[in-house]
């Protein structure tokens, strides 16, 4: 996983970013201005950039990213995607219920929470087998 | 799961910040370990156990609720 993350300063670059930006929509709520109407230019790229901001800080590396960094790293990633996971099954159940299409049968949902739950089972399973075939390897 | 790490630095006058140099984690991680906030993977545990020239059961120990 250690990889797959950015270098330190974009955490710290991310942070900046999105204290700016925070500051920015803050002052335009006390502020009367065109450009700081919530469908101009500034305040939509403001949005974006606390997206990017957000995500940067995420995917960063901590100054010392050693083993216990990765494991919290992991776990909190296991935890947050599960309960993401979960609310979703139940917010589509709940939707499809209701009268809506379920989402394997649209054609413009390319990633769904339908697939994640595939995916995730498919991955689990897989290591699981992994697992168990080494058991028995000479 | 207890250990006694603290113990071991102390009896070779080791800070916290030289046993982190030495298995390759930060001095954060060696605290959280000492602190029982964080349980080593095996093998930073026998890097620990081998840098205080002792078993890994010298260090390391199971709690009674483990």
């Amino acid at each position: 996983m250690k990889t797959w993350l950015l270098p330190h300063p974009c955490k710290i670059a991310g942070q900046v970013l999105l204290f700016v930006m925070l500051a920015l929509i803050f002052s335009s709520i006390y502020i009367e201005t065109a450009l700081f109407q919530r469908s101009s230019w500034l305040m939509i790229a403001a949005q974006i950039a606390i997206y990017v901001a957000i995500v940067m800080m995420s995917i960063s590396r901590e100054k010392d990213e050693d083993e216990m960094t990765s494991s919290l790293r992991g776990r909190a990633l296991k935890e947050v995607g599960y309960c993401l996971l979960v609310i979703y099954a139940i917010y589509h159940i709940v939707e499809v219920a209701m009268g809506e299409q379920p989402y394997i049968l649209r054609d413009e949902e390319l990633i769904t929470p339908f697939l994640a739950w595939v995916a995730y089972y498919c991955r689990f399973e897989g290591l699981l087998k992994r697992s168990r075939k080494r058991e028995f390897t000479l | 799961m207890k250990n006694t790490i603290r113990v071991a630095r102390a009896e070779q006058r080791m800070t916290q910040q030289e046993l982190s140099d030495k298995v390759g984690v930060s001095r954060q991680t060696i605290n959280a370990i000492e602190s029982g906030k964080f349980v080593p993977s095996t093998v930073l545990a026998l890097k620990i156990a081998h840098t205080f020239e002792k078993s890994v059961e010298e260090i390391f120990s199971l709690e009674d609720e483990d």
